[in-house]
């Protein structure tokens, strides 16, 4: 009963912040209802001292015996100023590399963050999540999109665009409110700056990639053929292993050939969806540059590292049957007639790719934040289930300790 | 002849224990069992070099727990793959991940042990396991990680037109023989023997085998 009436207020509340949101430069894109941590602080938590804990964890350590997901949870929960962040950090770091790293768990990733914004610590928070592979710290998607928001309130976009490419990393563009903000995010730091290191052009078409392929609309279609433009340019400089290793894509050639079946499907399907002049003219950019200075590109190849790269390249030419770089007046010649095909059925969008997600974000957002407020309900109460369950069973151990250890003691005492 | 009798000898029943414990305590663990020196190609622990053939794949591919680390739950229910399956065979054969247990002693958390259910081949030429078990040569410098938006298309297998073969008449002389057996033990059937061709399915050489199955060094010299 209690529930979808505060989801009601929560709904109201969400709408009638709205029009101020876009207004402010000082203002994030997520309603304050989605931000404000009253149901977080609300919920029940022990309270610990953390000089105990930290000392318990300690002697633990000494001993070389696993210490419990219980008492890692605890420290984090009670976190009470800026010093005890840094402590909390190095006891995430040691549980990482303790026997029991696989049980770290959610509700205490997600209290990290809180905790590090609440203090001030988004620094802190972006670079554990950073480095996620030492402190084991892979948010769920609500959990992205409050750090995110944080970073877009205070217009610390290059911070923000770290956050988007760890989400890449991990693949965790399920959510369509995290969709929306990496895309807000991924384009508006894309109008800022142009040149870029092909590592981060690599970044950036994986993470316009993966959010493009969920969105079924203009947006995502454009993104989609701007990611694929961006990774075949990186594939056909540096080698397609330099597009997959490490990265969450999948290692077959032709990503121009991808984008180009982009453009052939939305001109031949009957939807609404357009295309953005923007993502066409960057993959008209991206053709010209491979074509025209082919050979100022093998001479800058040449100069470069020559045996490492020259032998791999070498490997991996072995495999492919047709090298792409034959490919490309075949591509140049796919990309003119499907401009014009989609000229003629005017499926080109004018606006800039800023402009549309900015539209679709004021469109669509409060619906998903009401979803994900929805969800975040409910993922509180497991996650209080879960607790309590950890709780009982840690008790009962201890209980059971007690009692052997009493029969121990009695029975040596009788012998 | 009688022998005298034999005094049993705790001390070294004591010694043998310890030296067990000791044993099992100081265990080398994965990550400094499998170290390498990426310059040289040698492993610090056993002094020895890969094969010329692990060469290339040690500079260039990852260890499976290398590409685990990065993930949640250390990416359980995620599909991976061996790039000598990618170029050995053209249908899918991925391990899908049950378990996952890091080595803690590694610094990166990149060495491990994995449990995983195998698909090898789609059918009919291979078959997908029913049990999860221990992923063998998780320690090999060859796993990729196939991402979860190409995951349907990966699985995916069109088997091509495959020309069954059709059963084919006897030679004539053992074709003689079966027809005279036939009428000696009375059965009066007068089909053609057929000879069928298919071939009998044997595992291909790098289908993985039991991991549980191989055992380490065990005991001490004394």
């Amino acid at each position: 009963m209690a529930a979808p009436m505060v989801r009601r207020w929560l709904l109201l509340a969400g709408k009638v912040t709205l029009p101020h949101l876009l207004q402010a430069g000082r203002r994030g894109l997520l309603s304050a209802a989605y931000v404000n941590n009253h149901k977080w602080e609300a919920r029940e938590k022990e309270h610990c001292h953390l000089a105990d804990l930290a000392s318990l964890m300690d002697q633990t350590y000494e001993r070389k015996l696993p210490v419990s997901s219980l008492t890692i949870s605890r420290f984090v929960d009670n976190v009470s100023s800026r010093e005890e962040i840094d402590h909390a950090e190095y006891y995430l770091y040691k549980f990482r590399h303790s026997p029991n790293c696989w049980y770290l768990r959610d509700w205490t990733i997600h209290t990290w963050i809180r905790q590090c914004l609440k203090y001030g610590a988004e620094d802190k928070a972006l670079y554990t999540l950073i480095n996620k592979v030492q402190y084991g710290i892979f948010p769920d998607n609500f959990t992205f999109n409050l750090l995110m928001d944080s970073f877009i309130k205070k217009e610390n976009y290059k911070d923000a665009l770290s956050v988007v490419f760890e989400i890449m990393m991990q693949e965790a563009f399920e959510a369509p409110s995290t969709q929306l903000l990496s895309l807000y995010v991924l384009y508006h730091c894309l109008e800022k700056k142009t040149d870029f290191s092909w590592e981060e052009e690599r970044n950036f078409g994986a993470s316009l990639l993966l959010p493009g392929l969920k969105q079924k609309n203009s947006v995502g279609l454009s993104s989609q053929l701007y990611g694929y433009a961006l990774l075949g340019k990186v594939e056909l400089q540096h080698g397609l292993r330099a597009v997959y290793h490490n990265m969450p894509l999948i290692w077959k050639p032709g990503y121009l050939d991808r984008a180009l079946q982009v453009m052939e499907k939305v001109a031949s399907s009957p939807e609404e969806g357009k295309l953005c002049r923007e993502a066409l003219d960057v993959l008209d950019g991206v053709l010209q540059t491979l074509v025209s200075p082919a050979e100022g590109a093998s001479e800058k190849q040449s100069q470069e590292s020559e045996d490492n790269q020259g032998s791999e390249n070498l490997v991996e030419q072995l495999d492919i049957e047709e090298p792409e770089q034959s490919k490309l007046p075949q591509y140049l010649e796919r990309f003119k007639t499907s401009q014009s095909k989609l000229q003629a059925l005017d499926r080109v969008e004018s606006k800039s790719l800023l402009t549309l997600t900015t539209q679709l974000v004021k469109e669509k957002l409060p619906a998903c934040e009401a979803e994900d407020l929805a969800a975040y309900e409910q993922k509180l109460q497991q996650w209080h289930q879960d607790l309590t369950q950890l709780i009982q069973r840690e008790r009962e151990q201890r209980e059971r300790a007690k009692q052997e250890h009493q029969a121990r003691k009695a029975a040596k005492t009788a012998a | 002849m009688a022998r005298k009798k034999v005094r049993p000898r705790l001390i070294a029943e004591l010694a043998r224990r310890v030296r067990a414990l000791r044993e099992q305590r100081e265990r080398p663990r994965d990550s400094q069992l499998y170290a390498l020196d990426y310059e040289t190609l040698t492993r610090p622990h056993s002094g020895r070099r890969l094969p010329a053939r692990a060469w290339a794949d040690a500079r260039r591919e990852s260890r499976l727990l290398q590409l685990l680390a990065r993930l949640p739950l250390f990416g359980l229910g995620r599909l991976v793959t061996r790039k000598s399956w990618l170029w050995q065979h053209d249908e899918p054969c991925y391990w899908r991940l049950t378990r996952v247990r890091p080595d803690y002693t590694a610094q990166n958390l990149d060495h491990g042990k994995a449990w995983g259910v195998l698909t090898f081949k789609a059918p009919p030429a291979g078959k997908t396991e029913a049990e999860a078990r221990e992923i063998e040569h998780v320690m090999y410098h060859d796993w990729r990680l196939v991402p979860k938006h190409e995951e349907a298309a990966f699985a995916a297998f069109t088997p091509g037109m495959e020309d069954r073969p059709r059963p084919v008449p006897y030679p004539p002389l053992l074709r003689a023989m079966i027809l005279a057996q036939r009428r000696k033990s009375g059965d009066t059937s007068a089909e053609e023997p057929l000879l069928n061709l298919e071939r009998t399915r044997a595992d291909p050489w790098d289908y993985p085998a039991q991991q549980e199955a191989k055992g380490r060094a065990r005991g001490t010299a004394v």
